[in-house]
């Protein structure tokens, strides 16, 4: 077994432990710990594939950039609050056919890839010049600034819809309020959510069921 | 030399790794996470077939890959930070307002 | 190297030509960056600018898109950016349908988010983004375009949806929504990778032809093993060949497959709709509308660009190893759970949002047809002879013609009927419930008139544009063959009828019964109503003048599964002469020369 053979099953043997510890864990920290395991060693894993740019990338963008993010927000909310973020509460029918359905299309998934994986042969892949600049930064970026110079420039466009949307999305009421704290119109006050209206409230449903269209909502749910 | 073989094991172990995190999981935050680890193990899957065909195409995809993920994750977790501000004065159980 | 500014300079002369062909989208993209900049320096309060900058960039699209579309430059389909993209009459149909939907959605997004007092200056730039992504995979020919494109789509919609911060469903379906996508996206990214090692090519080009290739080694395969059977030996060299076929078949249809159920993710077909009603529900009205039709368009577009046009050789759309079977099942199940479900609403956004399921069911059908055609033109190469081939390809470009009418149709309607939902709705507070529409004609007779027509024209009354498409649709697909598919269209009648009932439900409820006592709020401004009386005029308009608008089609979707080149161009220009010697006047000829191409 040589060094390569070696490194690569250590570290994808690393990889596949840590993404287990990672779904695995309660404490959401823990967690992306792990996960930040999981991509250093992905990123071992790419250099033994000839992709050493990408690597780089890998721990830079990955481990570094995105996971700090996530750290950052798992300390921003209360980790014990968001357990039950996406609570749900189906009807037990709902529930059964929810996780039947789930487990049938995972176990699909699972019987798919699987089944990719007997057929495959062994093989070491195309044969590369030695000093060729196959995955090097060089060699990537020339392909990017060529032939891939529309999805560089497009994938800028998404990743400022990101950003703005991201402010958008996250920006807190205190924030928002501020921004508009110097309207002196009153329908641009209502507009930015300020004014005497109580805010957050959900107006009264309106007339109750005069005909014989509609029953309530099945649902309970007001309308909003 | 690593066979090409084993990087596909390798992403496919992960991809249902991944996947098994998205739905066994209920917290938001994993299942992100979860998400993550799937796009890292296509990523891989494409650096593996990168190497087996010799051409660039497929790293150039994983670094779009890579740039789509921190978009990807940038949004939902703001998504997940305003929820999280929405319910600072709600009773838990007043989430599944939209529900069948 | 020391070529470098003459080579800089020959791509930047090629970059720009390309972008020339690209004129609509790159407009749209532009000014989604510009209405960001231009909201940095409008003052809070006066985003009302916003908007006038959006339509006017809008405008500017269309016309740039007009110019393309009646191009006969483009007939043959020309590649952008080393076959990046392509832009062809299909594409340049779409780029007008897109930009009107978000033009029509621009119109009233701003009124609502005042009115409901979450207003926000990155909205329009927002939208505008999403439909360069729409636009984008529109345009596909690579899959790094049509991930890409869907990316930038979803990932504003995701924004828009949760953008309302004083009302928590908007964060929750925002959550939904994004998670389920997500995942959807990570399993379409799966698919890609093994699709990639398959073929080796992102482009749609490399992937038939690698399609081709894997499937003619397993053909071989075939044949070595029956020579082992009868006890010769093969010789390492051609086993090895062999074995790679294998290997390479064994990734393609896995690749297909994850593909697919993100695809039919991404249009909320019926194993994976649960998201669409809660986030259709939940998101700002204007933009349920966007996501009814802009979202839908481009999902429907990616389902024909890279299944119907690439994916659509003899073995993979045919058992045992075809993806139709399994798309035609989930047509079967989206039409009949989203007719059911819709049934039992009361609330009209969790209706609407049901039906628009129950179209995609329909839609499906005529992409399951389209793709058994081309399959079959495929197969005729060998059996039937000349006629046959001829017979099986143009009734696959009729199916792709009908599959594109049907869904410009329905996303027309859709969007009137929802910006009509959106328009009757005050400070916070929508009036979702069906009893709250009671004798809205009395009140609001012009606002009632084009919410019933474009509810006609999604139940598919005849003089309405609906009826045409589902009779195009469904008479497309009732020429193939298969007795499943035919049942499926008889199914599909049913269903029709199970939808009038619940549309004609909120039409009697508006005109037969009595209204409120208090008058409904309804939304300022003349956005809604001039959206709402545009999208219900084309509903009419397109059914009226049903021979020109689906001559327009046919011709987008001629030769759909052709490579862009020069016989694809010979027979587009063969239809528009087979007009020309129909009509002396055909509808082509009111279109302006082409631009400097």
């Amino acid at each position: 077994m040589t060094g390569a053979e070696l490194s690569f099953y250590l570290f994808g043997g690393l990889a596949v432990f840590s993404a287990l510890a990672m779904v695995t864990r309660k404490n959401a920290v823990v967690a992306a710990m792990w996960l930040i395991a999981t991509f250093l060693s992905v990123a071992a894993c790419y250099v033994l594939a000839q992709a050493t740019f990408l690597s780089a990338i890998q721990v830079i963008v990955y481990a570094g950039a995105v996971m700090v993010l996530f750290v950052f927000v798992i300390m921003v909310v209360d980790v014990d609050a968001t357990g039950r973020l996406t609570h749900r509460r189906p009807s037990r029918v709902g529930r059964l056919a929810y996780y039947g359905g789930f487990l049938l299309s995972a176990g699909f998934l699972a019987w798919v890839l699987v089944g990719t994986l007997a057929r495959q042969y062994v093989t070491f892949g195309a044969e590369l010049e030695p000093g060729s600049d196959f995955g090097t930064a060089r060699g990537l970026g020339r392909e990017i600034f060529t032939d891939y110079v529309f999805p560089f420039e497009a994938v800028s466009l998404l990743l400022v819809a990101a950003v703005i949307g991201a402010v958008v999305v996250a920006r807190s009421r205190k924030e928002r309020e501020h921004a508009a704290r110097h309207l002196a119109d009153p329908a641009a006050r209502h507009a930015a959510g300020l004014g005497t209206a109580a805010e957050g409230e959900i107006a009264p449903p309106g007339p109750s069921p005069a005909t014989d269209f509609g029953e309530p909502s099945a649902t309970g749910h007001r309308g909003i | 030399m690593v066979p090409i073989t084993h990087f596909l094991y390798l992403a496919i172990l992960l991809f249902l790794i991944g996947v098994g995190g998205v739905l066994l999981r209920r917290n938001a935050l994993f299942v992100l996470m979860s998400i993550e680890l799937m796009l890292n193990a296509a990523n891989v899957a494409l650096v593996a077939f990168s190497r087996l065909h010799g051409n660039h195409d497929g790293q150039v995809f994983a670094f779009f890959v890579i740039a789509v993920a921190a978009a990807e994750a940038a949004v939902g977790l703001a998504i997940i930070v305003a929820i999280f501000r929405s319910r600072d004065d709600v009773d838990i159980d007043d989430l599944g307002l939209l529900r069948d | 190297m020391t070529h470098a500014p003459f080579v800089a300079d020959t791509m930047a002369s090629a970059t720009l030509q390309d972008l020339g062909h690209l004129a609509p989208m790159a407009i749209v993209g532009l000014w989604g960056l510009l209405l960001m900049a231009t909201d940095a320096f409008a003052a809070v309060g006066f985003r009302h600018f916003q908007r006038r900058i959006a339509l006017f960039g809008l405008a500017l699209a269309f016309v740039a898109g007009l110019t393309i579309y009646g191009n006969a430059d483009y007939d043959g389909g020309v590649e952008v950016f080393r076959g990046f993209l392509v832009v062809d009459p299909f594409s340049a149909i779409l780029d007008l349908v897109l930009v009107g939907l978000c033009a029509g959605t621009v119109l009233v997004a701003g009124d609502y988010a005042r009115t409901h007092r979450f207003e926000y200056g990155e909205q329009e730039s927002l939208l505008c983004i999403a439909t360069f992504g729409a636009m984008m995979v529109g345009h596909a020919h690579d899959l790094l375009a049509l991930f890409l494109g869907i990316e930038t789509m979803s990932i504003s919609v995701y924004v828009l949806v949760g953008a309302r911060w004083n009302a928590k469903p908007s964060a929750e379906a925002a959550l939904k929504y994004f998670l389920m996508g997500a995942f959807a996206s990570a399993i379409l990214l799966m698919g890609i990778a093994l699709l990639y090692g398959a073929t080796g090519a992102t482009a749609f080009e490399g992937i038939r032809g690698g399609v081709a290739e894997a499937f003619t080694r397993w053909l071989r395969i075939n044949d070595l093993a029956r020579a082992l059977d009868q006890g010769h030996t093969a010789s390492p060299a051609a086993s090895d060949l062999v074995i790679q076929g294998v290997a390479k078949a064994a990734l393609l249809i896995p690749g297909v497959l994850l593909v697919l159920g993100a695809l039919l993710f991404k249009v909320s077909a019926v194993p994976m709709h649960m998201w669409t009603p809660d986030a259709y529900e939940g998101a700002p009205t204007p933009v349920t509308a966007f996501m009814a039709s802009v979202v839908k368009v481009a999902g429907v577009a990616a389902l024909l660009r890279l299944f119907v046009a690439t994916f659509s050789t003899h073995r993979l759309v045919t058992a045992p190893y075809g993806w139709t079977t399994a798309v035609a099942l989930v047509a079967f199940l989206t039409m009949t759970v989203g007719n059911l479900a819709a049934v039992r609403q009361s609330n009209v956004k969790r209706l609407l949002a049901y039906s628009s399921i129950a179209h995609v069911g329909y839609l499906l059908l005529g992409v399951v047809a389209a793709a058994n055609f081309y399959g079959e033109a495929f197969a005729s190469d060998a059996t039937l002879g000349g006629d046959g081939l001829s017979w099986s390809r143009d009734a696959g470009d009729t199916a792709v013609a009908s599959v594109l009418l049907y869904i410009v149709v329905y996303a027309v309607a859709s969007l009137g009927a929802f910006v009509t939902v959106a328009w009757l709705s005050g400070n916070k507070h929508e009036a979702l419930e069906a009893y709250q529409w009671s004798g809205l004609a009395r009140r609001h007779p012009g606002m009632a008139l084009g919410m019933t027509v474009c509810l006609l024209s999604l139940m598919g009354l005849p003089p309405m544009a609906g009826f045409f498409g589902k009779l195009f649709l469904f008479r497309a697909v009732f020429e193939n063959s298969n007795p499943w598919l035919q049942f499926l269209v008889v199914w599909a009648l049913l269903n029709a009828v199970v939808g009038a009932y619940y549309y004609l439900r909120l039409v009697v409820a508006m005109y037969f019964h009595t209204p409120p006592k208090t008058a409904p709020v309804v939304l300022p401004g003349k956005g809604a109503p001039a959206v709402v009386a545009v999208t219900a005029g084309l509903s009419v308009a397109l059914g009226v003048l049903m021979q020109p608008t689906l001559d327009r089609a046919d011709l987008a979707a001629r030769a759909f599964n052709y490579p862009p080149g020069p016989s694809k161009a010979r027979r587009v220009d063969g239809l528009r002469a087979a007009w020309e010697a129909r009509d002396p006047t055909p509808p082509v000829a009111a279109e302006e020369p082409s631009p400097g191409t």
